[in-house]
């Protein structure tokens, strides 16, 4: 399945990228694309990601709506993936 | 010679505030008992306590009786990093209910230094004047040279005139206009919002000077440095990196994704083009530095620079609310013009969320035919400047843009109260709440008025335990947490930005100021302090006038989704639901008032619920 993953904070900044296309099994669940991720983007390794898990102080959200942190999630036919920061202090 | 210089003081403390009258410069010092200290502990929660044994709740805050006061913490002048913050406190001119608002300068070090744990300012000054407090000295100045300047120049002005350590805390020309949401600076920052700079104003005090070399001891030094060493290491971890790499401007973008991004007078949660206002847009064209309050290791303030009309080149700190009040909440999304907006903003002295939330009603009325300013529309840069600078002169427009967006919906009538964007009175910050349910919440219960700094609500909203667009009761409680940790941390004072670097805030918080003052404090006696607390600022709120309808939201949030995102629908049953569910879990009566139980708690009587 196609997921498109958008970068938000300090994984975008991690990474150097705005939005990432991946091509992954299905189904996949959020371990799986954050362990993909940090293979694609080592920078993120132990900044955000911790061996597909996401660091306190980040956030996952499927499609913009809900938020999960749980890398047991199933993404199956999610095609929208946000990765955050979670602290939203203005 | 006082009561307090007699009594063992806690360590942090200098046991004692001033009260200055300035209609003749006398001056009296007030011992505070150590109980009162262990109750409230400084900031906001001792600021609260001031306002309610002054009688603030009953008095015109822009009357000579009104009080203001700046307080000071046990936390200010200690190594505990973001600790040099001081409060200011005064029933809120724009509201009419319980202001206080936080400004993190070394006006706080040089304020404590005085010798006093607060100051308080009553009375009125017979012409423009600057107080002048050197420890035991009092005295008022002349202001006429000083009194019409910008922040800046004045300022300038001032540094000039007095010795290198005093501190300069002081008003723009908005504040001198009583503009309602005028702000009170110092070194560029701002205690912002509520309008303790028209309070001042009306007094006819342009500055506070502070100067003195008095220092509260510490209990267990030794424990102490340790502890701040501790901290500042964790001060510059992942936890604080998103202030420190991109500022608070980050959520700019990420907002605009989900739809919580408040458009066009909260017409809409997103706006085509805002990508250009930006960190990384903003530092792609132009010079960009960074710096940190004092005594502060996470340096989050991120100053961009501006080019004026008249080509002159200026700098800009830039945060998420200013970008948002002053950008897409008016429909603008040229940088220029933004930053040209804030900084005048900043040079009037007037918070920028109000001015951008006042004005951005006033677009929407002029949309609808509702006010008949044609030049005022959303958009455009050049308009917004223009408004800008007629906030508090003798203009029509002016004048009703200076008293907010209530009042002004309340001049205009014909239904407009319905999408003017305040709580109270006070203009709503950048958090949607049709997208953001838990801060909806946060914003009706909220004493100050819309609020995103007294309530951290938007915590539970950016977090797996709720939907964030489907509020419910059990919410409540997770907001009252952040309400209660919002509480210690600005009555302390340390910096909400540490927040996710402390593990257990009420057990660290504890253990910081059992070294400060020797006392013995636990966690839990933190959260009874932060409940303490809440349940005074209601008192002060109830004494004012304050009444169940004031928890609410204006009737646009409660009858229309986001035309942008139809699933952010915020349901008034549901609202109501989690207020009283919010009430009940501060141990109030479910419309919110206080029982004799609830007002014991606060150390004052009951008696003063039916006053």
């Amino acid at each position: 399945m196609r997921i498109s993953v958008e970068l938000f904070g300090i994984p975008r900044i991690r990474a150097g990228v705005q939005v990432v296309e991946l091509e992954l099994a299905v189904p996949t669940t959020l371990g799986q694309v954050l362990a993909e991720l940090s293979r694609l983007f080592p920078a993120l390794e132990g900044e955000c990601i911790v061996n597909g898990e996401l660091l306190p102080g980040f956030l996952a959200s499927l499609r913009g709506d809900r938020f999960i942190r749980d890398s047991a999630t199933t993404l199956d036919g999610e095609a929208s993936l946000l990765i955050l920061t979670a602290d939203a202090g203005g | 010679m006082s009561d307090s210089d007699h009594i063992q003081l806690p360590g942090g403390y200098h046991g004692a505030y001033l009260l200055v009258d300035v209609t003749d410069g006398s001056c009296q010092r007030h011992a505070i008992a150590e109980q009162v200290l262990a109750d409230y502990l400084g900031g906001t929660g001792l600021g609260t306590w001031l306002m309610l044994t002054l009688g603030a709740a009953q008095l015109d805050p822009l009357s000579p009786e009104a009080p203001l006061a700046v307080v000071f913490s046990p936390l200010v002048g200690s190594p505990l990093t973001t600790s040099a913050k001081f409060a200011v406190v005064s029933r809120s001119p724009l509201t009419g209910f319980l202001n206080d608002s936080l400004a993190s300068s070394a006006f706080a070090l040089a304020g404590k230094r005085t010798g006093h744990d607060a100051i308080v300012v009553r009375g009125r000054a017979a012409s423009p004047s600057i107080l002048v407090i050197e420890e035991d000295e009092v005295r008022l100045e002349p202001a006429d040279d000083v009194w019409g300047k910008t922040c800046e120049q004045a300022t300038r002005i001032l540094k000039d005139r007095f010795p290198a350590d005093a501190a300069i805390l002081l008003i723009g020309p908005a504040g001198e206009q009583q503009v309602l949401f005028a702000t009170l600076s110092h070194d560029g920052r701002h205690a912002g919002r509520g309008g303790s700079g028209a309070v001042l104003g009306a007094k006819n005090i342009k500055a506070i000077v502070v100067r003195g070399d008095r220092r509260a001891g510490w209990h267990d030094p030794d424990g102490l440095i340790k502890q701040a060493r501790d901290l500042s290491a964790r001060s510059l971890g992942p936890a604080t990196a998103k202030y420190r790499e991109l500022g608070t401007a980050a959520n700019l973008v990420l907002f605009n994704r989900l739809h919580a991004l408040p458009s066009r007078n909260f017409q809409q949660g997103q706006l085509e083009g805002v990508e250009a206002l930006s960190p990384q847009q903003l530092e792609s064209v132009r010079e960009k530095t960074q710096t940190s309050c004092a005594a502060c290791t996470i340096g989050c303030t991120h100053i961009y620079g501006v080019r004026s009309a008249d080509g002159s080149q200026h700098q800009v700190r830039v945060e998420y609310e200013n970008l948002f009040a002053l950008g897409p909440l008016c429909g603008v999304t040229d940088q220029d013009a933004v930053l040209q907006a804030s900084r005048r903003c900043d040079e009037l002295g007037m918070d920028t969320i109000s001015t951008g939330g006042t004005i951005a009603f006033a677009m929407e009325c002029v949309e609808r035919g509702l006010l008949d300013v044609d030049w005022l529309q959303f958009g455009d840069g050049e308009a917004l400047l223009r408004a800008i600078n007629l906030i508090g002169t003798s203009d029509e427009l002016g004048q009703q843009l200076a008293r907010g967006s209530k009042r002004l919906a309340e001049a205009i009538g014909q239904g407009s109260i319905d999408f003017a964007p305040q709580v109270k009175g006070l203009e709503l910050p950048g958090y949607e709440p049709r997208a953001l349910q838990t801060m909806a919440l946060g914003f009706a219960v909220s004493t100050r008025g819309a609020d995103h700094n007294r309530s951290g609500a938007y915590e539970v909203d950016f977090s797996e335990q709720v939907d964030r667009r489907q509020g419910t009761p059990q919410a409540a409680l997770l907001a009252i947490e952040t309400e209660d940790r919002a509480t210690i941390m600005d009555s302390m004072i340390l910096c909400k930005f540490l927040r996710a670097a402390l593990g257990d805030l009420f057990e660290e918080s504890a253990e910081m100021l059992n070294s400060i003052t020797g006392w013995q404090l636990q966690g839990d006696d933190m959260r009874i302090i932060a409940s303490r607390i809440a349940t005074a600022r209601k008192l002060f709120n109830i004494c004012s006038g304050w009444t169940p309808a004031d928890d609410s939201l204006p009737n646009r949030f409660l009858t229309t989704a986001l035309p942008d995102d139809p699933q952010a629908r915020l349901d008034p049953q549901q609202l109501q639901a989690m207020i009283e569910a919010y009430n009940l879990g501060r141990g109030w009566q479910q419309q919110g008032w206080l029982d004799e139980a609830a007002v014991e708690q606060t150390g004052f009587p009951f008696s003063l619920v039916d006053a």
